[in-house]
């Protein structure tokens, strides 16, 4: 099994001091034993000038700053702040996409509705506007019919005007004749 | 013959003569005015005609709006039901996507999830 021992130089900010109840060599160097390597523990920060013999396949020892941005990605993880508001937003986008096919499709239904009536009033108007015109032909033919009649009328009464105008004449002429004989018979 | 009878004789032929004198020169007809009136129910009659004829017209022209409306309309309400039938097309395909989303975030949810029980185990 390979062995690997890395001395770890963390920045001398780090407030924690060295677990003093590591086990340690005679030279007091901090042994990392097999139980460490598989355990659940925190991790040990090491402050600058400690050193370390690893008994562990492997150990991976990172600085400040990766630890700090391994931390705060573990407290995301946690907290499941992004995945509740990543389901709030999907329950929110499915809600008003629902409403949305609800109110598209009332809309399609009004459309529809609207273009049935449309086309009835449309329909309904041109019907009217048939018998209309069909009710204005008639009175055309009708028109045509009087003013023939009235044609008629006009020949016939210009007739009667020319008979009348005779029958006038004889009826005056025939009264002064009457008279001017009655005179001279009562004048005799 | 008595001289009052005679006079009233020339009363009654003077009567006679006048009357038709009068009828000769000043009778009036009534058929002249009955020809006037026809006249003028007539020029009447060729104006209601006139405005049939322009009424007509006007019908004319409104049937063929009515038509142009009614072609525009047919024209729009299938323009209407091919956007209708894209956009429920468009939702189904979208609908698909949405659930293999849905999918991969609930197994990314999931990840998380044994991530998280991962990271709760750990001191």
């Amino acid at each position: 099994m390979k062995k690997i021992t890395i001395i770890l130089l963390l920045l001398s900010s780090l407030h924690s001091a060295a677990q003093i109840d590591d086990p340690k060599d005679p030279q007091g160097i901090i042994i990392l034993s097999d139980t460490f390597c598989f355990s659940n523990n925190k991790p040990t920060p090491y402050l600058s000038g400690t050193k370390l013999t690893i008994q562990c396949d492997s150990v991976y020892i990172i600085n400040k700053h990766r630890y700090i941005l391994y931390e705060k990605a573990a407290d995301i993880i946690r907290k499941k702040e992004y995945v509740n508001t990543c389901n709030v937003l999907i329950k929110n986008y499915e809600e008003r996409l629902q409403a949305q096919n609800k109110a598209f499709d009332n809309l399609y239904k009004k459309y529809i509705q609207l273009d049935s009536i449309s086309q009835r009033t449309i329909s309904d108007t041109q019907n009217s506007l048939i018998q209309v015109s069909n009710t204005i032909t008639a009175a055309q033919s009708n028109i045509v019919v009087v003013d023939k009649k009235m044609d008629n009328l006009t020949s016939t009464i210009k007739e009667q005007r020319k008979k009348s105008f005779f029958d006038k004449i004889w009826f005056g002429a025939g009264g002064i004749a009457v008279g001017i004989i009655g005179g001279l018979i009562i004048a005799n | 013959m008595d001289k009052s009878i005679k006079i009233l004789l020339y009363i009654v032929l003077g009567v006679v003569v006048f009357q038709g004198l009068f009828t000769l020169f000043f009778s009036h007809s009534q058929l002249k005015d009955a020809l006037n009136e026809i006249k003028e129910v007539k020029s009447n009659l060729k104006v209601i005609s006139d405005s049939l004829v322009s009424s007509k017209k006007q019908i004319g022209a409104i049937m063929n709006n009515l038509d142009n409306s009614q072609t525009k309309m047919d024209l729009m309400k299938n323009q209407v039901d091919v956007l209708y039938l894209d956009y429920h097309a468009n939702e189904t395909k979208s609908g698909i996507e949405r659930k293999i989303i849905n999918t991969e975030l609930k197994e990314a949810e999931k990840v998380i999830d044994d991530l998280k029980n991962q990271l709760d185990e750990l001191k």
